[in-house]
Formats: C-alpha cells, structure tokens, sequence
C-alpha cells in the first residue's frame, strides 16, 4: 500500500483521536471520583453534626436532673466538647452560597455558655436561677435545631443516589457543586438561628466580649489635615515622599489611614484616631538597603541596639514608665525583633506600695537590627485601657507570701512574685502576682488573684532563639 | 500541505481540549499530601498565613496584606468560624486562593512573610473585621450586607 501525505495525516489524526477519547474518559473517571469523595466529606459532616448537636441536647437535659457538682460539670463540659465538634463539621459545607456564620455562632455560644457554666461549678460558686433558667432555654433551643438537621439528614438521604455523578454535559459546561438539599436546609437553620437571642453571660464568645474596645480616653476631634500632619511628623526619618493617601476606617477606633508612599513603591502607613489625634497602629514597608536618612536614631548593629532604640523611640513619643514584657525576632536572618512592653505604676500607698504591671496596655515596637530603625509600631491595647475610667487600682488584699502558698509544691519558684493586671477577656482584667515557675524542664508564668488567692491563669513559656512564646 | 496543517490544528484542538478537561480535576489532588497538614508550631502558622496572604493580596499594599492576616486570626477568634487557623484557611470555599491551590504555586516574598508575623503579633489594621473582599469580582450577595469598615488597596473589610 502506498502511503501518501493523505494517508498519514489520516492515520496520525486517527490516533490522537482515540487518545483523547482516553484520556478524557480518565478525567471522568477521576472527576466522579472526586466529585464522590466531596460528596462523602459532606453526607459524613451532615451525619456527624447531627449526632453531635443531638448529644448537646442530650447532656443539657442530663444537666437538669444531675444534683451533684461533680456530674453537673461533666454535662456540661460534654456539652462544650460536642459544640466545639459540632462547629468543626459546619465547616466541611461551602460557604461561597449560605451564610453559616450564625448558625456556628449559636452553637460556639451554647458551648461557651456550658463552658463558663462548668467552670463556675468547679470554682464551688453558686449558679443563679437565672443562669440555670438560660440554659433550659438554649436546650429548648438545640432540641429545635436537631430536628431541623434531622429534616435535612432524611434528605441528604433521599438525594444520595444522584449525588456525585459527574455528567457529560458537566463536563463540557462546568459542574455545579451546590446541592439544593444543604443550602435550602440551612437557609432554614440560618433563619432560625439569627431569631434565637444570644445568652447573657460573661465568656470568650459572649457578646459583649466580641465587640471590638473603644479608646479610654477619647480626646477632642482632628481634621484629616491634622491626621496628616501628625502622621508625616510620628515617622520622623525627614524624608520626601512621592505621594500622601487618605483613608477612613470607621472600625471601634474611628481613624484616618494616612499612607505616604516613596518612589520605590514602599509605604508607610499611620492609622491616627479621629479622636484625639493619636497614632494608634503605623506600618513601614521600607527595604533595608535603603540609605538612612540623618533623622532616624543612630544605634550599634546588635541586639542591644535594637533593645535601645526601641526604648528610646518610646520615650520620644512619650511613654514613661514602659517595662519591656518580651521580644521575638521573626526568623534567625530577618533583621529585625518585636519588642513588647507594659507600663508600671504603683498601687497601695506607705508601706504597702508596689510596683504594678499592667499587661493589658501593652505597646509593640519594631525595629530593623541594622540601624535601628522602627519597622512599626502599635499601642492599641494602651490606648483602650490605659487609665480608662472604669479601671480601679486597689491595694492587693493577698500578698506575695501568701499567695506564693497557694502554689503547688513541686513548682520552683524563680525569684519573687510580681504584682500585675491581666486581662481574663477583652471587658475583664484582674489584679494577679505573677511568678514564674519550673517544674522538670518547663517553665511556667502562673497568676495568682491578688484580691481573693484564686489561681487565674497558667501559661507555657516556650524559649527559643527567636525569643519567648507563651501558650 | 493541507493534511499536515489539519494535523497540526487537530493536535492543537486535542491539546486544548486535554487542558480544559484537565482543569476539571480538583487541585488538592495536585497538591502534596505533607502541604494539608494542619500547623504544629509557630512557624507552620506563618506558613499557612503568609501562603494565603500571597494568594489572596498579592500586588496589595504591605497594610493590606497585614490586615487580610489580621482577619484570618479574627476569625480564628470568633464564634462564627472555625478555632484554629488551618479550619479558617481550609474552610469549604472560604478562600478562592485555597480553591484552586494557588496558594501552594509558588513560594511567598518577605513582605508577605513579614505580614503574617505582624497579623499573629497582633497588629489589626481593620478594627477586628471578619470578612474582606474585591469589590471589582463577583462574590455572594449577603456579604454586602456586612458593616464596611475600611478599604485598603482593593479590599474593603467588613464585620
């Protein structure tokens, strides 16, 4: 036979032909199989929120009829434990179509709630007929939320023949991946859960404590000329920018965000309170090759420096009395360390007085290894709680010694304690000594209540090269 | 002549199709199984950050980098979304930059690493937001009925 030009084109076109044709029926195969294994993920969430919020309904009601504090915390530290499950598997369901947020949100605070219960029991304090009268209502609550999720379990079951077959037109056209049976189901959840009042209490989800702090101290109102000018000046390096931008955030902090911008295309960013004019956050791109310009403070090219020109920083911007809380450095080779610091005042009078920590004020600081430079810098927490009107510093009821007893026996106790606010959450801070404490090879910063010798606090200190992390 | 060039548009034709076909395939199956691990230690939570930070604001300025770390760690602390920081990234279409692997695509630049170390020593440039987005590409319709608080490059930041 004679093969031609014809013949062979023919021959070739033929191949690639049944090669595609095989690999596209691969693909198929691999997008059922996938499109099977999501669909899997999802049925399995769906299953396990059910049975999760199921058991949250379960111990609320076995916490009713419990009578000892013992098997009332069990309840409801059980309740918290399938909550926080119940959230996870929320999770698995796509939020690009339903909005989940408030359906996780009621069912974190129903957990939080029983946390917060659980730990008041545990403490020997007494639960309020009111508390015990909230928790019956988030019972009620679940119990109506498990029936929907039962409703929407029946369904995923009736549709789960049809699931997860990829089809040819899919193929060609684009699959959906939204499944009708979830998004009305929750739609229906979502509804429900947004008419549902959140609890009145006290906790980490509670929503007092999710709204964001205002300033302590508000101050008179600037003008973005102001904010401007205040910003160009908080930078301080002398140097020309190629342009100056405004912004307005209008979050907790109302603020104007003034950008100057360089040539090279590195910014430095100012977040100045509208309140009051103070520079709340300030960000700086600049590359380290940069020549430094003669404003910016000269210091030695080692950790010290940096130390030092953090310090000074802060004095030139006012801040008397900072005590340096901690330091990290980003990496071995990143050049530069975040140093932490706190202000200190004294408590008690005469005899009495001590020297007081205040955690929650605290001001961070950035600075480039080389040349000291400030990268950045943020003092929120100072500016939402330093001298704010509701804070009153009293003279510690415990002292050192005796809160120093309360601690376990097998703890080292690494020089003496220190007197210190911490913040418990974002709306409650408590007057505690901190001692730092070894047991074995771990170290440990342990809070003391130094109004009534409760143990508040206990915290990992983990060190490193790169500094200090506590968990 | 004319057969050699139906050959070649026909590979080109066959080449296309393979590619769009291909497309089809979930990205996580591309991904190497060690990259889905959720984060042990400090430094795999500025991994997992900065990898999200560059594929959801790269070309954003250095504070808009920081504060879309911010809103990933808010989350993290917030009732409505999952508690740590692996469940905020690998929730179900939360980022699209998760979505389609492009966070895994190549490695982030300083900036984006510095980001992520500034948003988990908590600087917040958005106040505690909870979501952001690009105006300029489509996206659902309730999260405009989120609080705007602050636009920064081409995000705006909501509660």
């Amino acid at each position: 036979m004679k093969w031609n030009l014809g013949r062979i084109a023919a021959a070739v076109l033929g191949l690639i032909t049944v090669l595609a044709l095989v690999f596209g029926a691969n693909q198929y195969r691999q997008a059922e199989t996938a499109q099977l294994a999501i669909t899997g993920m999802q049925q399995r969430a769906m299953f396990s929120l059910i049975s999760h919020v199921e058991n949250m309904e379960g111990c609320l009601a076995k916490v009713r009829a419990a009578s000892t504090p013992g098997q009332q915390t069990t309840f409801l530290t059980a309740t918290w434990s399938h909550a926080q499950a119940a959230a996870e598997n929320l999770g698995q369901f796509s939020m690009a179509v339903t909005d989940l947020t408030a359906v996780r949100q009621f069912v974190s605070r129903i957990g939080d709630y029983s946390l917060v219960l659980s730990q008041k029991v545990a403490r020997g304090d007494q639960v309020t007929q009111a508390e015990w009268d909230e928790l019956r209502r988030l019972e009620d609550s679940t119990k109506d939320l498990a029936g929907v999720l039962s409703d929407m379990g029946r369904s995923a079951l009736a549709s789960g023949s049809r699931i997860g077959k990829a089809s040819l037109t899919g193929l060609f056209l684009g699959a959906s991946r939204t499944d009708n049976w979830l998004n009305q189901g929750f739609s229906e959840i979502d509804t429900m859960a947004q008419s549902i009042p959140s609890p009145l209490y006290d906790g980490p989800f509670s929503e007092p404590n999710q709204a964001a702090l205002t300033l302590a101290r508000p101050g008179a109102p600037v003008d973005m000329e102001t904010a401007k000018s205040i910003a160009g000046s908080f930078i301080g390096t002398g140097e020309a920018f190629q342009s100056v931008r405004l912004e307005d955030s209008e979050g907790a902090i109302p603020c104007f965000l003034v950008t100057h911008k360089r040539a090279d295309g590195t910014e430095a960013t100012s977040a100045v309170a509208k309140q009051g004019g103070a520079v709340v956050w300030h960000t700086d791109s600049f590359r380290k090759t940069l020549m430094r310009p003669s404003a910016v403070l000269t210091l030695a090219q080692n950790f010290e420096g940096a130390r030092q020109a953090a310090r000074n920083f802060l004095s030139s911007k006012g801040f008397q009395s900072m005590a340096e809380t901690g330091w990290r450095r980003p990496g071995a080779d990143s050049g530069r360390i975040i140093f932490a610091f706190a202000p200190e005042t004294t408590v008690g009078q005469g005899n009495t007085a001590e020297v007081c920590r205040l955690y929650p004020d605290l001001v961070k600081v950035e600075v480039s290894e080389g040349d000291g430079r400030v990268m950045s810098f943020d003092q929120k927490g100072y500016l939402t709680s330093n001298d704010h009107p509701t804070r009153a510093l009293r003279a510690p009821l415990i002292s050192e010694r005796e809160a120093r007893e309360t601690l376990k026996d097998d703890l080292r106790v690494q020089g003496q304690g220190r007197l210190c606010v911490i913040p418990m959450l974002p709306t409650r801070e408590v007057m505690a000594w901190e001692f730092n404490c070894k047991e074995g090879e771990d170290t440990y910063l342990i809070y003391v209540n130094a109004m009534n010798g409760h143990e508040e606090a206990i915290f990992q200190v983990l060190e490193s090269e790169e500094g200090s992390l506590t968990t | 002549m004319t057969a050699t060039r139906l050959c070649l548009v026909a590979i080109v034709f066959i080449a296309v199709c393979a590619v769009s076909l291909g497309a089809d395939v979930p990205q996580c199956f591309a991904v190497p199984e060690h990259r889905l691990a959720a984060p042990q230690s400090w430094w795999d939570e500025v991994d997992l950050l900065c990898r999200v930070i560059m594929g959801e604001a790269t070309g954003e300025p250095f504070t808009g980098q920081v504060a879309v770390g911010a809103v990933m760690l808010n989350r993290v602390r917030s009732p409505q979304f999952p508690s740590t920081l692996a469940g905020v990234v690998y929730e179900v279409d939360a980022f699209e930059s998760v979505t389609n692997g492009l966070v895994w695509s190549r490695t982030p630049s300083e900036s984006e690493v510095r980001a992520a170390e500034l948003a988990l020593n908590g600087y917040d440039p958005t106040s505690g937001c909870l979501f952001f987005w690009n105006p300029s590409k489509p996206v659902s319709p309730w999260i405009w009925s989120r609080q705007i608080v602050v636009t920064i490059g081409n995000h705006v930041f909501a509660y």
